[in-house]
């Protein structure tokens, strides 16, 4: 909330660096306009907030930058409607609103001394690069790291310019495919469930944190439970249309659960409590 | 039903202009108005202007009092590293509204668990509800539609109100129902009741109650709400998703975002929105997680009689009626509600 006015109110940050992904997506870094709101927006990997472009519209994305990082907060922008249309046509010194930070979180604190495996399909990978440098930035807390990363193409692949610090990282290993390579493609050619079963993570003191299109969670939950790993042991982060962001404007239920206030980050344990509505 | 713990009066209709002239001089008065062929609507009444009292329940809550139709959240002007933003707020002066019904007041008190519960307080509902009495009316003919008595509600229920104003014919009988409802009555020519003012306003009460049996066992409804029961396609398919239910619903609260560029900037306003419209939560990639008019019923019926109790421990209906009467194509809850209750699937 921002500390003047109600809870409607974007604080205001201006754009100060602007990545390229891919073809459709970009990643955004804002900077807040006043020092008070660069002090106070403290969040935690996994939540989101409500980006606004003024006269266009607000719509929700996950902070996938890492608190660790301060300063400044980014968040990525895949081509779909009318306002990530228009935040793709902002550049460097224009301005949008920002709320937040909404939502729950990656329990980070309970995840210190397990091994984490990240499982993350095209643009799903946003808010699990957020934990993925909170723990690569707080490495002694965190066990190995499995990252497997996996998109339709080489292009649709996000985050490129950090591929090299994350295989780089003690402890860390780094397993990208695509559905369909190219003549520059050297690596792994073939789905993410396939991926992980292939490599077979231990499911033993470990967590699995999984985002991605429904169609690899779908064949990715089938996997991990096959290598052993609990419903408990299984996390992933919901998308649902939202507005407000604070449980008023109704939109984003799945049975009496607000994605907004009790999500967006779900154990599959908790998830199938849950009517199938997502 | 509850007793009058701080009394009652007597406010002859005579005297009727009298306490809504006083009642203008220090509070914005809403109360039922007929303009024109217009049907009945809560509005703000001006001086000397004529309320209707008498005309049976207003096609609208006086919901969009608390949650306008369309409310402006902020302005902003300029752009770049000039732009600036200029948030709302409510100034929200003293306000009366007259002639609320049981079922709508009791309605507010469901908005007020969304709008001031759940986690952050929405403090624009906020200010308009702190600064706002509500003067009721007890139905002396429930509407065709009506069915408060089978969601735990009475047309002479107090759950809300300030007064409640019974009437006797040529007089009302004003039950006071908290220190600000004494204070409202407090300038104005009053006289005590008579035990045949009591007696007669009760006997109105019971035979309204009478008019409205008992339909369905609604605390049962959430335990018994399934969710691949046909009895969502049954009455789904006829739907157009006009959301005219919920538009008229007094606990109906779901709302939408949207920016408006003016000459010099623009406005971010939030204006009603419905679970019936296909769009609501259809996202941006085109993914749509109820993509059918038989998922929205779904979601409109479990949200109120199961979501919502048990997320608060009272449901999002109170039986007004409105959403019965107004849907073009006869889809009436209380047929859902019954065939569920009865275990119908």
């Amino acid at each position: 909330m921002s500390e003047t006015g109600h809870l409607y109110v974007p604080n205001l940050a201006v754009i100060d660096r602007v990545v390229e992904e891919t073809w459709d997506t970009k990643t955004f870094r804002a900077v807040f306009r006043d020092e008070p709101t660069r002090e106070r927006f403290s969040y935690h990997p996994g939540q989101f907030q409500e980006v606004s472009v003024f006269g266009v519209g607000e719509a929700t994305f996950c902070l996938t930058s890492s608190p660790t990082r301060s300063g400044f907060v980014e968040f990525s922008v895949k081509r779909a409607g009318a306002v990530t249309s228009a935040l793709h046509e902002l550049s460097e010194g224009e301005t949008v609103g920002i709320r937040g930070p909404y939502g729950n979180w990656f329990p980070h604190e309970e995840l210190k001394g397990k091994r984490l495996v990240f499982v993350g399909g095209g643009i799903g990978m946003a808010p699990l690069r957020s934990l993925l440098n909170f723990c690569l930035d707080r490495r002694e807390d965190y066990g190995h790291i499995d990252i497997f990363y996996g998109a339709r193409t080489p292009g649709d692949l996000c985050y490129t310019q950090e591929f090299d610090a994350w295989r780089a990282a003690p402890d860390t290993s780094l397993y990208l495919t695509v559905d369909r390579g190219d003549d520059r493609w050297t690596g792994k050619v073939g789905v993410v469930p396939a991926y992980v079963r292939e490599v077979a993570p231990s499911p033993a003191n470990a967590v699995a944190i999984t985002c991605g299109p429904p169609i690899m969670i779908k064949f990715t939950l089938p996997e991990l439970t096959k290598l052993g790993f609990a419903d408990e042991q299984i996390m992933t982060t919901l998308e649902m249309r939202m507005k407000c962001g604070v449980g008023k404007c109704g939109r984003c239920n799945i049975g009496h659960t607000y994605v907004c206030l009790d999500g967006p980050v779900f154990t599959y344990a908790q998830l199938r409590q849950l009517p199938s509505e997502y | 039903m509850r007793q009058d713990d701080l009394g009652a009066v007597i406010l002859k209709k005579a005297d009727l202009a009298s306490w809504v002239r006083g009642l203008l001089g220090s509070y914005r008065v809403v109360a039922p108005v007929r303009d024109g062929d217009a049907p009945l609507r809560y509005r703000p009444l001006a001086a000397g202007e004529a309320m209707v009292l008498d005309g049976g329940r207003p096609l609208r809550a006086p919901k969009e009092h608390f949650i306008p139709q369309v409310e402006a959240l902020l302005a902003f002007r300029g752009s770049g590293k000039a732009l600036t933003v200029q948030p709302a707020t409510t100034g929200e002066s003293g306000t009366v509204i007259l002639g609320v019904r049981p079922c709508d007041a009791r309605a507010l008190g469901r908005l007020d668990d969304v709008f001031l519960g759940r986690k952050d307080t929405d403090t624009l509902y906020e200010g308009r509800r702190k600064a706002t009495h509500l003067v009721g009316l007890a139905c002396a003919a429930p509407s065709w539609g009506c069915f408060c008595t089978s969601v735990g509600g009475s047309p002479a229920g107090t759950e809300g109100l300030d007064l409640l104003l019974t009437d006797l014919g040529d007089r009302y009988h004003v039950s006071l129902l908290s220190e600000a409802g004494r204070e409202l009555m407090a300038d104005t020519a009053c006289e005590p009741p008579a035990e045949s003012d009591a007696a007669a306003a009760q006997t109105q009460h019971a035979a309204a109650i009478d008019r409205m049996p008992v339909l369905f066992d609604a605390e049962a409804i959430g335990e018994k709400v399934e969710w691949d029961a046909p009895v969502w396609m049954r009455h789904a398919r006829r739907c157009l998703a006009c959301g005219a239910c919920s538009f008229l619903c007094p606990t109906c609260h779901c709302f939408d975002i949207q920016d408006e560029v003016t000459a010099d900037g623009g406005l971010r306003f939030r204006c009603w929105d419905t679970c019936q419209f296909g769009e609501f939560t259809r996202m941006a990639a085109g993914h749509n997680p109820r993509p059918t008019q038989v998922e929205r019923l779904r979601q409109r019926v479990s949200h109120k009689f199961k979501y919502l109790v048990e997320e608060f421990g009272r449901m999002g209906c109170t039986g007004c009626g409105r959403c019965v009467e107004a849907c073009p194509v006869n889809i009436d809850i209380r047929s859902v509600l019954c065939e569920i209750e009865g275990g119908e699937r």
